[in-house]
């Protein structure tokens, strides 16, 4: 299955950095759902969980305040 | 001089000497600490650019009042120095960009740390707010009020752009007077942007792809939204990151400018010493003299 490279970032520190299945982040016109090869897309995010599928199986979640999504060439990058 | 000024000379020389010292070492630590924070910050400034350009060239962004350029108005600057001195020229080489800046008069100010305050004090310029004392460690809510004070005076219309000077940190030995034009947006000058923010050695300094390729964005919810809620946020964050430059490079500045000074007290000492040497020996040599003259007169 292919992967997405996700970038997940912080002002002062990087949060995230490496290959999921698919991450789910709560958009502010609802929560969404990015997998591989997902359309180019920026979209602004509301306070919420960022949940991250990775390929082991694993999950883990983030919560936010607020933050950025950006989509292109099956790279993610969330900036909180 | 007297063999005592000399001698005290040399004592107050070998103290200053101990405050530079102390003074590098204290900067040294700054320095680290605030250059990790500086390149720490830039991959998410980058990625934070690369969403701004790309919006801003997207086709419902270039008619976006914060993109569209003005040929009508008066200059924002936003001055960005350290509150204190000391720190070899990185203020004095901000107020010199400065200084040709404000020529035209249609220039007005927003002055960040003591210097800057100050500068726009003493030149009469029209400064909004006087933001001193931010702390080493910058945090994104310290910026708050000054991106919300540029917008607020953004908006208003009577200003046709708005600027951020401030010290780029290259390295510990270099840094450079920057002017950055935040507000209009200009997607070719935030590749530009883009493009230099790279340090020159290092870590982070590997190459970055290219961020040519402008892709067809879906925009959700609609693109005045994203572009509405983004763009304050992202404009905060370009301020906050000349300010973690500048702070950067105000720590490497002060710690060369006391690694100078201390390494000229020891000059100083060492000359001071020869003198003190020559000075009591010449009084040494004088008192024997007299001693033998007096003995040889005794004697005849």
């Amino acid at each position: 299955m292919k992967l997405l490279n996700l970038t997940i970032a912080r002002v002062d520190m990087p949060v995230f950095d490496g290959e999921a299945i698919s991450v789910t982040v709560p958009g502010t016109a609802g929560d969404m759902t990015l997998l591989a090869d997902h359309t180019p897309i920026i979209s602004p995010l509301k306070a919420g969980t960022i949940l991250i599928k990775k390929e082991n199986g694993e999950q883990e979640s983030i919560s936010i305040d607020s933050g950025v999504l950006e989509m292109n060439d099956n790279h993610a990058t969330i900036l909180i | 001089m007297a063999l005592k000024q000399v001698k005290s000379k040399i004592v107050a020389t070998k103290k200053t000497g101990q405050v530079t010292k102390a003074m590098e070492a204290v900067s040294a630590v700054k320095m680290r600490k605030s250059q990790e924070k500086a390149l720490q910050g830039r991959p998410y400034v980058r990625s934070a650019l690369r969403i701004l350009a790309r919006l801003a060239s997207s086709r419902d962004g270039l008619a976006h009042p914060f993109v569209v350029p003005k040929s009508e108005g008066k200059r924002l600057l936003v001055v960005i120095t350290s509150d204190k001195g000391l720190a070899g020229s990185v203020n004095s080489a901000v107020l010199k960009l400065v200084d040709e800046l404000v020529k035209d008069k249609d220039v007005e100010v927003i002055p960040v740390g003591r210097k800057a305050v100050d500068y726009a004090n003493r030149m009469e310029l029209v400064s909004h707010g006087a933001y001193t004392n931010i702390s080493d460690d910058v945090k994104v809510p310290d910026v708050t009020e000054i991106a919300r004070s540029v917008f607020s005076l953004y908006k208003d219309g009577r200003y046709k752009s708005v600027e951020v000077v401030y010290q780029n940190f290259l390295s510990t030995f270099e840094q450079a007077p920057t002017r950055r034009r935040i507000l209009p947006l200009d997607p070719a000058e935030l590749h530009f942007v883009l493009q230099s923010i790279r340090p020159k050695t290092g870590r982070y300094s590997e190459a970055e792809e290219s961020t040519d390729n402008v892709a067809d964005y879906l925009i959700e919810p609609s693109p005045e939204i994203v572009l509405d809620t983004l763009m304050p946020q992202l404009i905060e964050i370009m301020i906050y990151h000349s300010l973690i430059e500048s702070k950067a490079s105000e720590h490497s500045a002060r710690m060369v400018a006391m690694k100078n000074a201390t390494d000229k007290t020891k000059e100083v000492i060492k000359s001071l010493t020869i003198k003190y040497n020559k000075e009591r020996q010449a009084a040494i040599t004088a008192e024997v003299s007299e001693i033998t003259a007096g003995a040889a007169a005794v004697s005849t």
